[in-house]
């Protein structure tokens, strides 16, 4: 399966919504609502996005709406 | 929410709504040691979204997986990078998680980075049977029982780079010890921890067997 590679990523928006719940048909081992790898590729790229976390650079009080990031 | 990025090395975020508490973003010193206070800030959005249904997952804690597993070194590729995961993993199922890298052994070609997992029921990262698997730059927020969990004790040479772990959540619908539950559940010290964090956990942050 592939959604973009690591070369040529999926920029655009894309949702992939899995549907069921515990008493549907599943496959032993993998279940159900679930993306099952057996001997094969998946690939999953989207938009890079960097970096993906960091740290407040200065406190911020309650009641403040503004938080300055390093 | 407005970004203003006129400094780009310190961007200022108007948020939607005040700040319940105060966020301490200060450096500590204690005779020559440095620790870092600073509130951690995470992006949870990506142009890729995995989930399980809106209507459903949150009321059955019951979301959807992504299960890697093959018999044998190499015998099964997942390259995973910026794409978000939410409404995911299944409760009271045992290898049922989010992103699950089961009994395979190598995986030299393996990886996730840049992955954001929140909103999750049943653990967020688990690396059971598995090495050489890199999880890097990774962002977990709201996840229940442990969120990077090394199963078995003999996974070794894993590398867990970078990452940050918010508001891990106790869960009462796996294993006992998911009810104390630690963002980094590390069971082998043969595997690389550099540079994660841990935030706000329901329990522990680093939960070290060695």
């Amino acid at each position: 399966m592939e959604v973009g590679t690591a070369e040529f990523p999926y920029n655009s928006k894309i949702t992939i919504t899995m549907r069921g719940n515990v008493f549907d048909p599943y496959i032993p081992i993998y279940g159900n609502k679930v993306i099952g790898v057996r001997k094969g590729v998946l690939d999953m790229h989207g938009e890079v996005r960097s970096p993906t976390w960091t740290q407040m650079e200065t406190t911020s009080e309650a009641g403040s709406s503004t938080i300055t990031l390093s | 929410m407005k970004v203003d990025n006129s400094n780009p090395q310190k961007p200022v975020v108007t948020l939607d709504k005040p700040l319940k508490f105060r966020h301490f973003a200060g450096i500590e010193q204690f005779g020559n040691t440095k620790v870092d206070m600073r509130t951690e800030v995470g992006l949870l959005t990506r142009s890729i979204v995995y989930r399980g249904d809106p209507e459903t997952s949150k009321d059955n804690q019951y979301g959807a997986t992504i299960f890697i597993h093959s018999h044998g070194d190499d015998s099964v590729i997942a390259r995973l990078s910026m794409v978000e995961l939410t409404d995911v993993g299944q409760a009271f199922k045992v290898g049922r998680y989010a992103v699950h890298f089961h009994m395979i052994g190598a995986v030299h070609k393996s990886y996730a980075s840049g992955l954001a997992v929140h909103e999750g029921y049943n653990r967020a990262f688990t690396i059971h049977g598995t090495f050489y698997l890199r999880l890097m730059f990774n962002v977990v927020c709201h996840v229940k029982g442990h969120n990077f969990f090394i199963e078995d004790a003999v996974e070794q040479f894993n590398v867990i780079r970078n990452n940050l772990v918010m508001g891990t959540e106790n869960s009462f619908s796996l294993l006992n010890t998911d009810q104390t539950p630690a963002s980094f559940w590390i069971t082998h010290p043969n595997n690389e921890f550099q540079n994660n964090h841990a935030a706000g956990s329901d329990r522990y942050g680093f939960w070290y067997d060695l």
